[in-house]
Protein backbone atom coordinates (compact mmCIF):
# COMPACT_ATOMS: atom_id res chain seq x y z
CA UNK A 1 0.00 0.00 0.00
CA UNK A 2 2.62 2.99 1.04
CA UNK A 3 4.99 1.22 -1.44
CA UNK A 4 7.40 4.02 -2.59
CA UNK A 5 7.26 2.18 -5.93
CA UNK A 6 4.88 2.26 -9.18
CA UNK A 7 5.00 -1.65 -10.00
CA UNK A 8 5.09 -4.24 -7.35
CA UNK A 9 7.64 -6.81 -7.27
CA UNK A 10 5.09 -9.32 -9.12
CA UNK A 11 4.09 -7.12 -11.99
CA UNK A 12 7.92 -6.64 -12.17
CA UNK A 13 8.35 -10.15 -12.82
CA UNK A 14 5.62 -10.55 -15.16
CA UNK A 15 6.83 -7.46 -17.67
CA UNK A 16 10.31 -9.12 -17.44
CA UNK A 17 8.68 -12.64 -17.63
CA UNK A 18 7.27 -10.99 -21.44
CA UNK A 19 10.22 -9.76 -22.56
CA UNK A 20 11.15 -6.23 -20.63
CA UNK A 21 14.65 -6.28 -19.87
CA UNK A 22 14.38 -3.12 -18.04
CA UNK A 23 12.18 -4.58 -16.06
CA UNK A 24 14.98 -6.96 -14.26
CA UNK A 25 17.36 -3.97 -14.02
CA UNK A 26 14.28 -2.65 -11.71
CA UNK A 27 14.20 -5.71 -9.58
CA UNK A 28 17.97 -5.91 -9.76
CA UNK A 29 18.35 -2.56 -7.71
CA UNK A 30 15.79 -2.88 -5.69
CA UNK A 31 16.85 -6.79 -4.18
CA UNK A 32 20.86 -6.17 -4.73
CA UNK A 33 21.65 -4.57 -1.28
CA UNK A 34 19.28 -6.71 0.59
CA UNK A 35 20.06 -9.65 -1.01
CA UNK A 36 24.20 -8.63 0.04
CA UNK A 37 23.34 -8.26 3.64
CA UNK A 38 21.72 -11.17 3.79
CA UNK A 39 24.23 -13.42 1.85
CA UNK A 40 27.13 -11.41 4.12
CA UNK A 41 25.36 -12.61 7.30
CA UNK A 42 25.56 -16.12 6.33
CA UNK A 43 28.31 -16.62 4.46
CA UNK A 44 30.62 -14.01 6.97
CA UNK A 45 32.73 -12.42 3.77
CA UNK A 46 31.61 -9.64 2.05
CA UNK A 47 33.61 -10.75 -1.74
CA UNK A 48 31.71 -14.16 -1.91
CA UNK A 49 28.37 -12.20 -0.48
CA UNK A 50 29.00 -10.61 -3.48
CA UNK A 51 29.51 -13.41 -5.80
CA UNK A 52 26.34 -15.07 -4.06
CA UNK A 53 23.91 -11.85 -5.19
CA UNK A 54 26.02 -11.89 -8.64
CA UNK A 55 24.89 -16.05 -8.97
CA UNK A 56 20.96 -14.68 -7.74
CA UNK A 57 20.69 -12.72 -9.72
CA UNK A 58 21.84 -14.23 -12.99
CA UNK A 59 19.81 -17.25 -12.44
CA UNK A 60 16.90 -14.61 -11.98
CA UNK A 61 17.18 -13.62 -15.74
CA UNK A 62 18.02 -17.24 -16.93
CA UNK A 63 15.70 -18.60 -15.05
CA UNK A 64 12.96 -15.98 -14.80
CA UNK A 65 10.21 -18.40 -16.53
CA UNK A 66 10.53 -20.51 -13.38
CA UNK A 67 8.57 -18.18 -11.32
CA UNK A 68 5.24 -19.17 -10.75
CA UNK A 69 2.74 -15.74 -9.16
CA UNK A 70 1.81 -18.30 -6.11
CA UNK A 71 4.23 -16.97 -4.24
CA UNK A 72 5.46 -13.65 -3.42
CA UNK A 73 8.92 -12.82 -5.72
CA UNK A 74 10.78 -11.65 -2.45
CA UNK A 75 10.09 -14.82 -1.25
CA UNK A 76 11.75 -16.56 -4.58
CA UNK A 77 14.35 -14.70 -4.67
CA UNK A 78 15.04 -15.26 -1.11
CA UNK A 79 14.91 -18.84 -1.68
CA UNK A 80 17.28 -18.70 -4.59
CA UNK A 81 19.79 -16.85 -2.72
CA UNK A 82 19.93 -19.13 0.13
CA UNK A 83 20.46 -22.08 -1.07
CA UNK A 84 23.60 -20.59 -3.21
CA UNK A 85 24.54 -18.88 0.43
CA UNK A 86 24.40 -22.95 1.52
CA UNK A 87 26.42 -24.59 -1.44
CA UNK A 88 29.25 -21.38 -1.00
CA UNK A 89 29.60 -22.95 2.81
CA UNK A 90 29.60 -26.09 1.61
CA UNK A 91 32.46 -25.42 -0.97
CA UNK A 92 34.37 -23.33 1.73
CA UNK A 93 33.94 -25.90 4.66
CA UNK A 94 35.26 -28.65 2.22
CA UNK A 95 38.16 -26.05 1.15
CA UNK A 96 39.01 -25.31 4.66
CA UNK A 97 39.30 -28.99 5.55
CA UNK A 98 42.10 -29.34 2.76
CA UNK A 99 43.77 -26.39 3.70
CA UNK A 100 44.01 -27.28 7.39
CA UNK A 101 45.58 -30.57 6.97
CA UNK A 102 48.30 -29.09 4.98
CA UNK A 103 49.40 -26.62 7.30
CA UNK A 104 51.69 -27.15 10.01
CA UNK A 105 50.55 -26.75 13.59
CA UNK A 106 52.28 -23.52 13.81
CA UNK A 107 51.07 -21.64 10.54
CA UNK A 108 47.27 -22.59 12.30
CA UNK A 109 45.89 -18.59 13.15
CA UNK A 110 43.15 -18.53 15.94
CA UNK A 111 40.68 -15.95 16.39
CA UNK A 112 40.22 -14.42 19.75
CA UNK A 113 36.80 -13.87 21.18
CA UNK A 114 36.02 -10.18 21.70
CA UNK A 115 35.98 -9.67 25.44
CA UNK A 116 34.61 -5.69 25.25
CA UNK A 117 30.29 -5.56 24.57
CA UNK A 118 28.78 -7.30 27.22
CA UNK A 119 25.92 -9.00 26.59
CA UNK A 120 23.20 -7.14 28.17
CA UNK A 121 24.55 -3.96 27.10
CA UNK A 122 23.20 -1.93 24.46
CA UNK A 123 25.67 -2.91 21.65
CA UNK A 124 26.44 -0.96 18.62
CA UNK A 125 29.80 0.53 17.01
CA UNK A 126 31.93 -1.51 14.33
CA UNK A 127 32.93 -3.82 17.57
CA UNK A 128 29.81 -4.73 19.13
CA UNK A 129 28.55 -5.44 15.38
CA UNK A 130 31.88 -7.61 14.82
CA UNK A 131 30.85 -9.67 17.95
CA UNK A 132 27.49 -10.11 17.06
CA UNK A 133 28.85 -11.39 12.98
CA UNK A 134 30.92 -13.74 14.94
CA UNK A 135 27.80 -15.43 17.55
CA UNK A 136 25.70 -15.49 14.17
CA UNK A 137 28.31 -17.67 12.60
CA UNK A 138 28.43 -19.86 15.69
CA UNK A 139 24.67 -20.59 15.40
CA UNK A 140 23.36 -24.05 13.40
CA UNK A 141 22.63 -23.31 9.47
CA UNK A 142 18.54 -23.81 10.44
CA UNK A 143 18.77 -20.93 12.92
CA UNK A 144 21.65 -19.04 11.25
CA UNK A 145 19.02 -18.93 7.86
CA UNK A 146 16.00 -16.99 10.53
CA UNK A 147 17.30 -15.43 12.55
CA UNK A 148 18.74 -13.52 9.84
CA UNK A 149 15.46 -13.29 7.59
CA UNK A 150 13.74 -11.85 10.76
CA UNK A 151 15.96 -9.87 12.61
CA UNK A 152 18.01 -8.38 10.02
CA UNK A 153 15.99 -8.73 6.47
CA UNK A 154 12.70 -8.31 8.51
CA UNK A 155 10.71 -10.63 7.19
CA UNK A 156 7.66 -11.70 8.95
CA UNK A 157 7.15 -15.09 9.42
CA UNK A 158 4.78 -16.16 6.90
CA UNK A 159 7.38 -15.38 4.10
CA UNK A 160 10.01 -17.07 6.22
CA UNK A 161 7.82 -20.22 6.20
CA UNK A 162 7.76 -20.20 2.58
CA UNK A 163 11.49 -19.43 2.02
CA UNK A 164 12.62 -22.49 4.34
CA UNK A 165 10.03 -24.65 3.28
CA UNK A 166 8.33 -25.21 7.55
CA UNK A 167 5.64 -24.84 9.31
CA UNK A 168 4.97 -21.13 10.66
CA UNK A 169 5.08 -23.03 14.21
CA UNK A 170 8.20 -24.53 13.30
CA UNK A 171 9.98 -21.00 12.21
CA UNK A 172 8.49 -19.17 15.18
CA UNK A 173 10.36 -21.87 17.44
CA UNK A 174 12.92 -21.72 15.76
CA UNK A 175 13.33 -18.42 16.25
CA UNK A 176 13.07 -17.96 19.90
CA UNK A 177 15.89 -20.60 20.47
CA UNK A 178 18.10 -18.74 17.85
CA UNK A 179 18.00 -15.95 19.75
CA UNK A 180 18.56 -17.67 22.70
CA UNK A 181 21.46 -19.23 21.48
CA UNK A 182 23.00 -16.18 20.12
CA UNK A 183 22.28 -14.61 23.20
CA UNK A 184 24.14 -17.59 25.29
CA UNK A 185 26.96 -17.57 22.10
CA UNK A 186 27.58 -13.55 23.17
CA UNK A 187 27.98 -13.99 26.81
CA UNK A 188 30.40 -16.92 25.92
CA UNK A 189 32.17 -14.30 23.46
CA UNK A 190 32.36 -12.25 26.58
CA UNK B 1 4.88 -22.49 34.37
CA UNK B 2 8.19 -23.68 34.40
CA UNK B 3 11.81 -22.17 33.41
CA UNK B 4 11.90 -24.20 30.01
CA UNK B 5 7.82 -22.47 29.34
CA UNK B 6 9.28 -19.35 29.92
CA UNK B 7 12.08 -19.27 28.13
CA UNK B 8 9.83 -20.83 24.76
CA UNK B 9 7.42 -17.50 25.18
CA UNK B 10 9.72 -14.68 25.14
CA UNK B 11 9.97 -14.10 21.92
CA UNK B 12 6.27 -13.75 21.54
CA UNK B 13 5.91 -11.95 24.99
CA UNK B 14 8.36 -9.12 22.84
CA UNK B 15 6.58 -9.22 19.84
CA UNK B 16 2.91 -8.94 21.79
CA UNK B 17 1.74 -12.21 20.63
CA UNK B 18 0.96 -13.29 23.46
CA UNK B 19 -2.66 -13.45 24.75
CA UNK B 20 -3.97 -11.85 27.74
CA UNK B 21 -4.01 -14.86 30.20
CA UNK B 22 -0.66 -16.23 29.09
CA UNK B 23 1.18 -12.27 29.43
CA UNK B 24 -0.37 -12.53 32.91
CA UNK B 25 1.53 -15.99 33.73
CA UNK B 26 4.31 -14.64 31.99
CA UNK B 27 4.93 -11.58 33.80
CA UNK B 28 3.90 -13.34 37.01
CA UNK B 29 6.89 -15.42 36.97
CA UNK B 30 9.26 -12.51 35.54
CA UNK B 31 8.29 -10.86 38.38
CA UNK B 32 9.01 -14.04 40.77
CA UNK B 33 12.60 -14.68 39.69
CA UNK B 34 15.09 -11.64 38.52
CA UNK B 35 17.36 -13.36 36.01
CA UNK B 36 13.94 -14.18 34.44
CA UNK B 37 13.30 -10.31 34.01
CA UNK B 38 17.33 -9.77 32.91
CA UNK B 39 17.25 -12.72 30.07
CA UNK B 40 13.89 -10.73 28.78
CA UNK B 41 15.75 -7.56 28.91
CA UNK B 42 19.03 -9.11 27.25
CA UNK B 43 16.74 -10.78 24.29
CA UNK B 44 15.31 -7.43 23.80
CA UNK B 45 18.96 -5.53 23.36
CA UNK B 46 20.12 -8.50 21.05
CA UNK B 47 16.87 -8.04 18.97
CA UNK B 48 17.46 -3.94 18.70
CA UNK B 49 20.90 -4.53 17.96
CA UNK B 50 20.61 -7.25 15.05
CA UNK B 51 18.07 -5.01 13.84
CA UNK B 52 20.14 -1.86 13.58
CA UNK B 53 23.78 -4.10 12.32
CA UNK B 54 25.41 -1.96 9.54
CA UNK B 55 23.85 -2.22 5.65
CA UNK B 56 26.52 -2.74 3.14
CA UNK B 57 26.06 -1.80 -0.37
CA UNK B 58 27.62 -3.82 -3.72
CA UNK B 59 30.30 -2.46 -5.19
CA UNK B 60 30.60 -0.06 -7.78
CA UNK B 61 31.15 -2.32 -10.83
CA UNK B 62 28.36 -4.97 -9.51
CA UNK B 63 26.03 -3.86 -12.03
CA UNK B 64 28.73 -3.84 -14.86
CA UNK B 65 29.69 -7.55 -13.78
CA UNK B 66 25.94 -8.25 -13.65
CA UNK B 67 25.29 -7.54 -16.97
CA UNK B 68 28.44 -8.68 -18.62
CA UNK B 69 27.41 -11.92 -17.31
CA UNK B 70 23.85 -11.40 -18.54
CA UNK B 71 24.92 -11.10 -22.08
CA UNK B 72 26.74 -14.33 -21.41
CA UNK B 73 24.04 -16.08 -20.76
CA UNK B 74 21.41 -14.80 -23.37
CA UNK B 75 24.16 -16.03 -25.84
CA UNK B 76 23.78 -19.50 -24.12
CA UNK B 77 19.63 -19.32 -23.77
CA UNK B 78 17.98 -21.78 -26.02
CA UNK B 79 16.91 -20.76 -29.56
CA UNK B 80 20.27 -19.62 -29.85
CA UNK B 81 22.90 -21.16 -32.23
CA UNK B 82 25.13 -22.65 -29.68
CA UNK B 83 22.87 -24.45 -27.87
CA UNK B 84 21.10 -25.56 -31.71
CA UNK B 85 24.53 -27.30 -31.89
CA UNK B 86 25.02 -29.04 -28.70
CA UNK B 87 21.53 -30.79 -29.22
CA UNK B 88 22.54 -34.71 -29.87
CA UNK B 89 20.76 -35.93 -33.58
CA UNK B 90 17.53 -37.85 -32.61
CA UNK B 91 15.80 -40.27 -34.30
CA UNK B 92 11.92 -39.99 -33.73
CA UNK B 93 12.95 -38.37 -30.32
CA UNK B 94 15.34 -41.12 -29.51
CA UNK B 95 19.00 -40.91 -29.74
CA UNK B 96 20.37 -43.39 -31.95
CA UNK B 97 21.65 -46.09 -29.03
CA UNK B 98 18.32 -45.93 -27.62
CA UNK B 99 16.35 -46.72 -31.28
CA UNK B 100 18.69 -49.12 -32.08
CA UNK B 101 17.58 -51.23 -28.84
CA UNK B 102 14.13 -50.66 -29.09
CA UNK B 103 14.75 -51.68 -32.94
CA UNK B 104 15.79 -54.41 -32.09
CA UNK B 105 13.63 -55.57 -29.24
CA UNK B 106 10.45 -55.04 -31.13
CA UNK B 107 11.89 -57.03 -33.95
CA UNK B 108 12.35 -60.23 -31.62
CA UNK B 109 8.83 -59.52 -30.24
CA UNK B 110 7.45 -60.16 -34.19
CA UNK B 111 9.71 -62.81 -34.70
CA UNK B 112 8.37 -64.80 -31.44
CA UNK B 113 4.99 -63.65 -32.06
CA UNK B 114 4.78 -65.39 -35.78
CA UNK B 115 6.12 -68.61 -34.06
CA UNK B 116 3.26 -68.71 -31.50
CA UNK B 117 0.48 -68.40 -34.71
CA UNK B 118 -1.04 -71.90 -34.87
CA UNK B 119 -1.57 -73.60 -38.14
CA UNK B 120 -4.55 -72.90 -40.05
CA UNK B 121 -6.34 -75.32 -42.87
CA UNK B 122 -4.89 -74.42 -46.27
CA UNK B 123 -1.91 -72.90 -45.08
CA UNK B 124 0.84 -73.13 -44.72
CA UNK B 125 2.71 -72.14 -41.59
CA UNK B 126 6.07 -71.72 -41.29
CA UNK B 127 7.03 -73.72 -38.13
CA UNK B 128 10.03 -74.56 -36.30
CA UNK B 129 12.20 -77.07 -37.77
CA UNK B 130 12.09 -79.59 -35.23
CA UNK B 131 8.19 -79.92 -35.59
CA UNK B 132 8.63 -80.37 -39.40
CA UNK B 133 10.86 -83.03 -38.68
CA UNK B 134 8.04 -84.62 -36.33
CA UNK B 135 5.44 -84.62 -38.70
CA UNK B 136 7.74 -85.96 -41.70
CA UNK B 137 8.99 -89.17 -39.42
CA UNK B 138 5.32 -90.16 -38.40
CA UNK B 139 2.99 -89.97 -41.58
CA UNK B 140 5.03 -91.57 -44.19
CA UNK B 141 5.67 -94.65 -41.64
CA UNK B 142 1.74 -95.02 -41.40
CA UNK B 143 0.88 -94.74 -44.76
CA UNK B 144 3.47 -97.36 -46.05
CA UNK B 145 2.47 -99.64 -43.46
CA UNK B 146 -0.66 -99.41 -44.80
CA UNK B 147 -0.45 -99.67 -48.08
CA UNK B 148 1.70 -103.29 -47.18
CA UNK B 149 -0.97 -104.36 -44.95
CA UNK B 150 1.87 -104.66 -42.21
CA UNK B 151 -0.26 -102.91 -40.12
CA UNK B 152 -1.58 -105.47 -37.61
CA UNK B 153 -4.53 -105.47 -34.92
CA UNK B 154 -3.53 -103.59 -31.88
CA UNK B 155 -1.76 -106.15 -29.52
CA UNK B 156 -4.61 -106.87 -26.78
CA UNK B 157 -2.28 -105.57 -24.19
CA UNK B 158 -2.63 -102.78 -25.36
CA UNK B 159 -5.80 -102.64 -26.90
CA UNK B 160 -8.58 -101.14 -25.32
CA UNK B 161 -10.23 -103.91 -22.58
CA UNK B 162 -13.77 -105.44 -23.91
CA UNK B 163 -15.85 -108.84 -22.72
CA UNK B 164 -14.66 -112.07 -24.09
CA UNK B 165 -17.67 -113.32 -25.66
CA UNK B 166 -16.15 -116.73 -26.41
CA UNK B 167 -15.71 -117.24 -22.61
CA UNK B 168 -19.38 -117.30 -22.60
CA UNK B 169 -20.20 -119.28 -25.11
CA UNK B 170 -18.10 -122.26 -23.58
CA UNK B 171 -19.93 -122.00 -20.27
CA UNK B 172 -23.24 -122.22 -22.67
CA UNK B 173 -22.58 -125.55 -24.08
CA UNK B 174 -21.37 -127.14 -20.74
CA UNK B 175 -24.38 -125.96 -19.24
CA UNK B 176 -26.77 -127.31 -22.09
CA UNK B 177 -24.44 -130.58 -21.91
Amino acid sequence: MNSPYIYTDEELIARFQKGDEQAYVELVNRYRDRLLNFAYRFVNDEEQAEDVVQDTLLKLFTHRHYYRNIAKFSTWIYTIAGNLAKTELRKRKRHKVTNLSQMGRQEQEYELPATEAETGQKVDGHYAGKQIQQAIQMLPLHFRTVIILRDIQELSYEEISNIVDVPLGTVKSRINRARLQLQKALKDLK
Amino acid sequence: MDRYQFEDLISEYLEGSLSQLRRTEFEEFMSANNDCSLQVESMRQIISSLNSLPKLNTSPTFMSDLMRRVETAKIAEPGSDIIEKKIPATLFGFTPAYAGMIGAVLIAIIVVAFELIPNQPGQINPPSVIAKSEQQQVLPTTTTQLAKGELEAPDSTTAPKTLPDHDFQDQMILVND
